[in-house]
């Protein structure tokens, strides 16, 4: 696996917090190969092997830099491209079933997070 | 010459000046290059079973097989990315050489143009809107009534916003979605309170049928109008071609896009078409002695500044500046989504300025829920995990508006350079100094009017959208009373080019806040309507 094939592997388990299907990755490749240019983003090891630490590069305001234009633009394409799939409409769309509490108690969980991470995104966000 | 009438275009404004002239008998040629649909709804079904596929195949529905939906463009209608309308603008720039700064340029080489991916928004202009213009609503009026029973267009006309938009014949309204119905319901609780705000809210009028045709299926709310309506319930201008084409006094002429007028010494004009989509093409001349023209604003411009010699000097056109807003009803935040519903208007609202009225803004709210929530969760200040079950909580919460300030906030200019032997047109794009005053204004009366209804605006919900990405451009070749260069009569024809008459978006003599295709093919109906009858005279 090249570099860029493991960062979109790894841009994908973040937002899906799944491992993605072959195809799926396929797709995204192919799509990050469509609409942008083929440079991988320069993510670090680490965040490869464990997705989850890439919310702290996720930039929380407009990014400053033009890694941070790269990583904002393919984060964006792997939401996009998760909407419209099978595997990943879940996580933008209500599925038959969900409970209004299920919802509420998520997104509460996940702005609890994001608050939480705020201070160390921010200077992130700043020096990366 | 064959023909009585040529008319150039196959947009609203041409098919609507078409249908008078060959009503009354005559022979009528319509050029354009007419590009078809090349992309087809692969998937059947509502915007949320499609988005379910079990298949897996909703990607290419939503993004193209080329992937650009996904792109990262921002601030233009979501209509732009989709890959069913992509065919429609292709190519419009390169075909007149044109490039634009500070606004985007919008035209068509399909055939129904720029019609193909409206928002169906049909509201008629009222004496305030009209104020500028050489002809008021009495003279426009039956022309609105015969358009609207034409195209079929449905809401309701006693509501506080009906007097504003017209009385018309209308269809049966399309029903509200959920956050609308409250949204009225309030309105008409609270309604002694934002009326004081001179806010004014009521049904929209969409062109949109309830009641099937013959050659149309009235809406199944799908939810799926923003990516192409399958049954041909919203209106289209590219409908009509296929009824105007059955008729014996009318030829629809495919790949004849419009390079040139040129006037000929015995007062009749050759008309330079080329097929820009056959490499083989070295182009041909029609001759016609009268020509409506109907090329979309830009597109006509173009051709009568070429025509009238009108080289390296900026000329005025109108756009609209319009902005973008999203509030939230708490009470819905988490609420099941619906299966069924329209996607197109719900409501219209009008802000008034009291003592300028023809100053006043206006403006539709949509539901969100026919959108991809992945292009609402990228404006969110929060990780992209977050932001999905963000929106996901948000979404059936959501109402979506728009709204738009009168053409004279705009400060835009077209004109063409001549390069050697080459012409290029050059847009530049502008707004008023006093449009930043207005935007904030508007900004907060509309929070405050929804505020009161129960809605809230939501922090960073206040967007700007590129100048011209609506497509609403108007006024270059303005009708007016007195003579001034690359004007227009009242009748559309243009000062110094005999016997031709602008009929699209460049003959109206002011943009006010509505949308202005409605009104386009209004004016089109009418001065065909008085085309023909001199006609008849001769």
């Amino acid at each position: 696996m090249s570099i860029h094939d493991r960062e979109s592997e790894a841009i994908l388990c973040y937002i899906l917090a799944a491992k993605p299907s072959p195809t799926l990755l396929k797709r995204y490749i192919l799509a990050i190969k469509t609409i942008d240019d083929k440079k991988p983003v320069g993510l670090y090891a680490f965040t490869l092997s464990w997705p989850s630490f890439l919310r702290l590069f996720d930039p929380p305001f407009p990014a400053r830099s033009p890694r941070q234009t790269r990583f904002q633009k393919r984060l964006n394409a792997a939401l996009t491209l998760c909407e419209t799939s099978i595997e990943g409409v879940h996580r933008l769309r209500q599925q038959p079933g969900e409970t209004r509490a299920g919802i509420l108690l998520r997104l509460f969980g996940a702005l609890l997070v994001d608050g939480l991470t705020m201070p160390l995104r921010l200077v992130v966000w700043k020096f990366w | 010459m064959a023909h009585d009438v040529t008319i150039i275009g196959s947009g609203p404004a041409g098919v609507s000046a078409a249908w008078p002239l060959v009503r009354a008998g005559l022979k009528v040629l319509m050029l354009d290059q007419g590009r078809k649909a090349d992309v087809p709804r692969s998937l059947q079904g509502t915007f949320r079973t499609i988005l379910q596929n079990r298949e897996d195949q909703q990607w290419r529905e939503f993004l193209g097989d080329d992937f650009a939906g996904v792109g990262d463009e921002r601030h233009t209608t979501p209509k732009m990315k989709v890959p069913q309308f992509r065919y429609v603008q292709r190519g419009f720039e390169d075909v007149y050489s044109l490039s634009a700064n500070g606004l985007r340029p919008t035209g068509s080489l399909a055939a129904g143009g720029l019609s193909n991916m409206w928002g169906a928004g049909a509201f008629c202009y009222n004496d305030d809107d009209l104020s500028a213009f050489p002809v008021n609503v009495g003279d426009l009026m039956p022309s609105y009534r015969a358009v609207a029973e034409r195209i079929g267009i449905s809401g309701v006309l006693e509501d506080d916003i009906a007097p504003f938009l017209g009385d018309v014949p209308l269809q049966d309204p399309l029903p509200l979605c959920e956050n609308a119905q409250r949204l009225l319901e309030r309105y008409n609780q609270r309604r002694h309170v934002v009326n004081k705000l001179e806010f004014v809210m009521g049904r929209t009028r969409n062109a949109v049928i309830t009641k099937d045709q013959p050659d149309r299926q009235a809406c199944a709310l799908d939810n799926m109008c923003l990516w192409g309506c399958s049954r041909g319930a919203i209106y289209s201008a590219a409908q009509e071609l296929e009824s105007l084409s059955q008729l014996p006094n009318f030829t629809f002429q495919r790949g004849a896009f419009v390079q040139r007028i040129v006037p000929q010494a015995d007062h009749s004009y050759h008309i330079e078409c080329k097929d820009v989509d056959d490499d083989a093409s070295t182009g041909f001349i029609v001759k016609s002695e009268r020509i409506c023209l109907a090329a979309g604003t830009i597109g006509s411009t173009i051709l009568a500044m070429d025509a009238l010699n009108i080289l390296d000097a900026p000329m005025p056109i109108l756009s609209h500046p319009a902005m973008a807003f999203a509030f939230v009803l708490p009470g819905r935040i988490g609420r099941p989504e619906a299966d069924k519903a329209f996607a197109l208007g719900q409501l219209a609202y009008r802000l008034g300025e009291p003592l300028t009225p023809e100053h006043h803004a206006f403006g539709i709210l949509f539901s969100a829920e026919g959108l991809l929530a992945s292009e609402l969760a990228t404006y969110m200040p929060l990780s992209r995990p977050a932001a999905a079950k963000t929106i996901k909580a948000l979404l059936p919460a959501m109402i979506l508006a728009n709204c738009y300030v009168p053409g004279i906030y705009s400060n835009s200019s077209i004109k063409i350079s001549r390069k050697s032997v080459d012409r290029r047109a050059v847009l530049q794009g502008g707004v008023s100094h006093l449009f930043e005053a207005r935007f904030n204004d508007i900004k907060k009366t509309l929070a405050r009017a929804m505020w009161k209804m129960g809605a809230y605006m939501i922090p960073g919900g206040a967007k700007l959208a590129e100048l011209g990405s609506d497509g609403h451009y108007a006024g270059s070749i303005p009708m007016t009373k007195e003579d001034r260069p690359l004007t227009s009569t009242p009748e559309g024809e243009i000062r110094g080019l005999p016997n031709i008459h602008t009929v699209d978006g460049a003959a109206l003599t002011q943009l006010s806040g509505k949308h202005p295709t409605f009104t386009i093919m209004a004016n089109a109906d009418r001065i065909s309507h008085r085309m023909a009858r001199r006609l008849r005279e001769i």
